[in-house]
């Protein structure tokens, strides 16, 4: 379970079952890095600590010194970096004193806790509520949420806004999946003019859709340290392949508006 | 000579940059709610400087730009570099319209000179307030 420690403008402290996760979001005073130690002594000393600066592309001298006084206090830690930071690393001579890793995943083994990706209901919520707003607020529906299921078998869609989740912690894909009817209901009533069939003109309807639910839900998921990237939203048109029996773990969210039932879909690849 | 932009005035000429037809007809529908009459739309960056381009050489220039940041072909960031280089006479502030909630583009954005930003889904009142920080703006610096 995870709970929030500490929340700075540049940084923040997550504490989960088996270890902390220390968001790295900018430069830092002398007193706000004190704070983060402090806490971390106090809540946190003896599980690992995980230094999330995966957005950072330079290495600082300022932060490799905070990175190093952490290691003093306790020296199970590892860095999430991208692979810019890690060529920095390296130049600077750093790269053993401060264990390095591109994904949570590899960071967690790095300090020996062997990684169980889940997506819980702190990942999952965000992506609900800013679906029931984005929906209501743009189709001028009321909107709320069905019941949450695993997808065990092709859920109804003609077509979907699809969204690559890409983040440290795990791959996959969100997409919010629509029927023809309800599709054809909503953008009729966006637009303000009747449209019979899914058209070239309006397909992109569905990706906006999508952008902007993944784009709300992003900020709040990422708080959490699951630092989701952007990313580009596409339209698929069918069936597609974050639903059905094939894939390995998938759950959908019904939102049941005045137009008909619209799916989100979460697909964890890894 | 472009107008200075004034939330009062509602003859305004306003241009609405989107690769999405969602964002572009929603932003036009709640700035025709908010009582402005001269609306229009591109599709992205290359599009509007066009526009932007013509309605100079037209005497009619555009008084404010609302834009979305991710478009193809020239994407909003592009596009306010180039209305940085306009002449001060027909300066035109920008409103960043983005549905992305992490604060990193909104800063970028910031210190490139836009002059207010609003999250999508665009609502009457977030699209109000970021009208009505451009004219504060427009008024400190008028």
């Amino acid at each position: 379970m995870a709970k929030q420690l500490l929340k700075l403008p540049k940084a923040d402290v997550t504490s989960f079952d088996e270890y902390v996760v220390i968001q790295i979001n900018g430069a830092l005073l002398a007193n706000q890095v004190t704070e983060i130690e402090t806490i971390l002594t106090k809540d946190a000393p003896t599980i690992p600590w995980i230094i999330n600066c995966f957005k950072s592309d330079q290495v600082m001298p300022q932060e490799t010194r905070m990175f190093l006084g952490f290691k003093k206090l306790n020296p199970k830690i590892c860095l999430i970096v991208n692979s810019t930071y890690r060529v920095g690393l390296v130049e600077a001579g750093l790269s053993t004193a401060l264990p390095s890793a591109p994904s949570l995943k590899q960071a967690l083994t790095t300090v020996g806790i062997k990684y169980k990706p889940k997506i819980d209901t702190e990942f999952i919520n965000p992506f609900l509520d800013a679906a029931i707003r984005v929906v209501s607020m743009q189709a001028g529906v009321s909107a709320e949420a069905g019941k949450v299921f695993l997808v065990k078998e092709p859920i109804p869609s003609d077509i979907s806004g699809i969204i690559p989740i890409s983040s440290p912690i795990f791959t996959g894909i969100f997409s919010l999946e629509f029927t023809k009817e309800v599709f054809l209901k909503m953008v009729s009533k966006v637009f303000g003019e009747e449209y019979l069939e899914i058209s070239p003109e309006i397909e992109g309807f569905s990706a906006e859709m999508a952008n902007m639910v993944y784009g709300s839900a992003k900020g709040k998921v990422n708080e959490k340290g699951y630092t989701l990237m952007p990313a580009l939203p596409t339209t698929v048109r069918g069936v597609h392949l974050s639903s059905g029996a094939s894939v390995p773990v998938a759950i959908c969210v019904p939102i049941i508006t005045d137009l008909g039932i619209i799916h989100i879909v979460i697909r964890m690849d890894s | 000579m472009a107008d200075v932009f004034s939330i009062h005035n509602k003859a305004a000429k306003i241009l609405v940059v989107d690769d999405m037809a969602l964002s572009r007809v929603t932003g036009r529908k709640l700035l025709i709610e908010l009582g402005f009459k001269a609306i229009d739309m591109a599709e992205n960056g290359e599009i509007a400087w066009t526009m932007i381009e013509k309605a100079i050489a037209d005497q009619a220039p555009y008084c404010l730009l609302i834009s979305d940041w991710m478009m193809p072909v020239l994407d909003g960031m592009g596009l306010l570099r180039r209305t940085k280089k306009l002449e001060s006479e027909n300066y035109l502030p920008m409103i960043l319209s983005t549905a992305e909630s992490d604060a990193g583009q909104v800063v970028e954005a910031v210190k490139q000179g836009i002059a207010a930003y609003v999250r999508k889904p665009l609502t009457r009142e977030s699209l109000l307030s970021a009208l009505e920080r451009v004219t504060a703006k427009e008024q400190q610096s008028g």
